[in-house]
């Protein structure tokens, strides 16, 4: 049965007769990084999973059901790891599953019935020591030989009914970008049995065990002109040169992540506007179909306006995980991780920190938990200090409110300034991790391995299962977190009730006795007038008020004080928090949220947002620490709250002086 | 079914694959390191030519780098082909005890920095 296009018949040989064979209820899979596994497992479960963290760790832990003949069975999606062996946090995780001490969220603690170990077919003599590992626990296994189609270009032949006789185990061939063989996996772990053969124990001995399989029960055949064949000087090998090259790879670089975020923007404008009009529809119809009231206002104005203002950003965040999924999957970002060990080193920090700092540009939280990939503790220590610099999503509401009063009606110049938040953010960050290097995180550097994936066309089924999860993340905190603080904000706002001013009344006076030409105008300044008393006097003016002394240089008045105040839990909250904070003091009829934001007034009528005011919030928000839960996740993966307490103190105080700075400069000017 | 190789098989007979040596500065507190596998054509890796192919001899790592690149494939006896020498280094390593001389088949790459690819050392150059 030695053939290149091994199907995935049924096992005879690994299979000893009257073994035991448990019906799978729940499996583990594992697998070296690159080997296609999360591809497999969204190829398998789809949309049918859910995301979260395993109790007590930082790793991710994806739980998938995939429904069979038989029932149903539940897929754990576990780390990409190298050996079950290695004292790193992905494998300590992969440990603790398969002993049973460690379950997903949700679920009790106990060892899974059987595990899946995922094996790249054109590196199958690495991928089988991991696989003699998983069969030494002595659990049902299945072996997934993945990437059979590239394995076959290459001219690979795999024996696989000696392959499965060897590991005592079922072995199936698949594809998992294609689909191909995938049923047959599904039934091998529906039907999976107890390994008849136990690895050797000792590394050395299962090194050579896996090697001597290898050798076993592959061979290479020729292909044809057009195989793909290492050992030669290939179109990966000239790829490689150019993108880890010291100038080349910066310009490749610099040019990937630019058409990213242009990609982003130009893509994104569509969809931004037509939620911006649902939301904005939805509200008109609430104002018309209640009655007039506290309830109507709160509904219409802060529950809908409130979340519409934070859920307007979902298509660029979408568009943010999709292309960076889409261009891990190319293999180039490990490339650019060495590209950026050049980079980075002179700043203290190891390419290591690429990755960790790439995804804070999307949220700090799964960035500073990706630290534990570096393992160095002082360039860890100095990443997770930096890496709420990066511009996350929940910045960018606050990005593309302010560049959008600034640059009313000139896109590129709004998406300079977008970059240059960006840009800042990175500078602050080198910057702080110089200065930590050589001070309170003083010492040598730790050079660099890093496996580089096969170059390949991206997975697009594989990207939007990792958006659609982001997005739903995204939008379950829109619902909850967000809408939470949004019903907060409208009642602080909203309360106490207080008698209008003498002014409104006296021209509510003039209105009566005044011809119907001018009456309306006047009534609308009476209402403005009340509006603006009741806001300064509700708790929320009050709070604002009593702030506003400290950030008055930076240009803010009270309105901006409370907005900057109630997005410390979350930076996204400003923008919604502006909108109650304005649509309470002025009528926003037939105007969206933007609109009504960027056309507020001061209590003394001047414009809140100038351009110097403009500049200040944007250089604030770029380096201020306004996010509690990155706070929690930093004390905790730091180990300890001085450095929650570092972080918070060094990226406030940097973010006022830089405002400050800026508001000055430009005010004064 | 394969090709047996007659320089891989001289070569594994003639080195004893332990491998992996760590620092005995940077772990003090435990057993004092193997002793390293002397050989006399070992050479660092980067003293390779891109496009050249050797075999691992040994590496001398601190202990968590050495055990890294070994579970990513770099171990003893591994046969490798520089792909690109500078910074990083990438090595190309070709699967199994026999797959030098082969075309097509298995490998996997691994980019080095400059400092840990100093303390691969390799024999058996070809190229």
């Amino acid at each position: 049965m030695s053939t290149a296009a091994s199907q995935a018949a049924p096992s005879e040989t690994g299979v000893p007769p009257g073994s035991s064979v448990r019906p799978p209820v729940r499996f583990a899979l594992i697998g070296n990084p690159n080997t296609g596994k999360t591809t497999l497992f969204n190829r398998l479960c789809g949309l049918r999973h859910k995301t979260g963290n395993f109790p007590g760790t930082t790793q991710e832990a994806r739980i998938g059901t995939v429904r069979m003949r038989e029932g149903t069975l539940q897929l754990v999606d576990l780390p990409g790891i190298y050996s079950l062996e290695l004292e790193q946090s992905e494998a300590e995780v992969c440990r603790g599953v398969l002993a049973g001490t460690l379950a997903p969220p949700g679920q009790k603690a106990a060892a899974p019935d059987g595990v899946c170990v995922v094996v790249d077919a054109t590196n199958l003599a690495r991928n089988l020591v991991l696989v003699g590992e998983a069969l030494r626990r002595r659990l049902p296994t299945v072996v997934a030989v993945n990437m059979i189609d590239l394995a076959r270009r290459r001219g690979l032949v795999i024996d696989l009914a000696g392959l499965e006789s060897r590991l005592g185990c079922r072995v199936v061939v698949c594809s998992a970008r294609s689909g191909e063989g995938v049923e047959a996996l599904t039934e091998a772990i529906a039907a999976a049995p107890v390994p008849n053969r136990t690895p050797p124990g000792t590394r050395d001995g299962l090194e050579r065990w896996a090697d001597e399989i290898y050798d076993q029960c592959t061979s290479v055949v020729e292909t044809g002109p057009n195989a793909v064949a290492i050992g030669v000087d290939s179109l990966t090998d000239r790829l490689d040169r150019v993108f880890t090259h010291p100038v080349l790879g910066l310009v490749v670089f610099a040019a990937v992540m630019t058409g990213l975020f242009w990609v982003i923007f130009a893509l994104a404008q569509v969809p931004m506007e037509l939620i911006d009009r649902v939301f904005a529809a939805a509200s008109d119809w609430l104002d018309g179909a209640m009655p007039e009231g506290v309830i109507r206002d709160f509904i219409s104005h802060g529950v809908v306006q409130g979340v519409g203002a934070t859920v307007i950003f979902l298509p660029q965040i979408c568009l943010l995980f999709f292309l960076i999924s889409l261009l891990e999957d190319t293999g180039y970002l490990a490339r650019a991780a060495f590209v950026m060990d050049r980079v980075l080193r002179p700043f203290g920090l190891p390419g290591h920190s690429f990755m960790p700092l790439l995804s804070s540009h999307a949220c700090a939280l799964p960035g500073i938990m990706a630290c534990r990939a570096i393992p160095d503790r002082r360039e860890r220590l100095a990443t997770i200090l930096i890496a709420p610099f990066m511009s996350c999503s929940a910045r960018i509401p606050v990005y593309v409110l302010l560049t959008s009063i600034l640059f009313a009606g000139r896109p590129m110049m709004a998406a300079l300034a977008f970059v240059g938040c960006y840009a800042l953010g990175i500078v602050a960050a080198m910057g702080t991790a110089l200065i930590f290097r050589r001070t309170i995180l003083r010492g040598k550097g730790r050079p660099m391995a890093l496996e580089l994936p096969s170059y390949k066309r991206p997975a697009f089924r594989t990207a939007l299962l990792g958006t659609w999860d982001r997005a739903f993340v995204f939008i379950r905190n829109a619902g909850t977190n967000i809408l939470a603080i949004v019903v907060v904000l409208w009642w602080l706002g909203a309360y106490p009730h207080v008698d209008p001013p003498p002014e409104a009344v006296q021209i509510r006076e003039q209105a009566a006795a005044a011809d119907p030409e001018v009456r309306g105008a006047l009534l609308e300044e009476a209402e403005r007038i009340e509006a603006r008393h009741a806001s300064a006097n509700s708790y929320l003016g009050r709070f604002g008020r009593a702030v506003e002394p400290v950030l008055r240089p930076l240009g803010y008045d009270r309105q901006l004080s409370v907005g900057v105040l109630a997005s410390f839990a979350a930076r996204e909250v400003f923008v919604s928090t502006m909108a109650v904070v304005v649509t309470g003091s002025e009528d926003t009829e037939d105007e969206g949220v933007v609109q009504a934001i960027a056309s507020a007034r001061r209590d003394d009528g001047a414009p809140v947002f100038t351009t110097a005011v403009c500049w200040s919030l944007l250089v604030y928000y770029v380096l201020a620490m306004q996010c509690l839960p990155t706070l929690a996740v930093t004390a905790r993966e730091a180990g300890g709250v001085k450095w929650a307490l570092l972080q918070l103190g060094w990226m406030t105080g940097l973010a006022y002086v830089a405002a400050l700075a800026v508001y000055q400069l430009l005010g004064a000017s | 079914m394969t090709n047996r190789c007659h320089e891989c098989s001289a070569a594994a007979d003639g080195v004893t694959p332990v491998v992996v040596t760590t620092h005995a500065r940077a772990l003090p507190s435990q057993a004092p390191a193997p002793a390293v596998p002397e050989t006399s054509d070992a050479v660092s890796l980067t003293s390779l030519r891109p496009g050249q192919t050797a075999q691992v001899r040994f590496t001398n790592l601190e202990a968590g780098d050495a055990d890294l690149l070994r579970a990513m494939g770099l171990r003893s006896l591994a046969r490798i082909r520089l792909c690109r020498l500078g910074e990083p280094c990438i090595v190309e390593v070709l699967s199994g005890s026999e797959s030098c001389g082969r075309k097509g088949g298995c490998a996997c790459r691994i980019g080095l920095a400059r400092p840990l690819a100093d303390k691969v050392l390799v024999g058996s150059v070809e190229g």
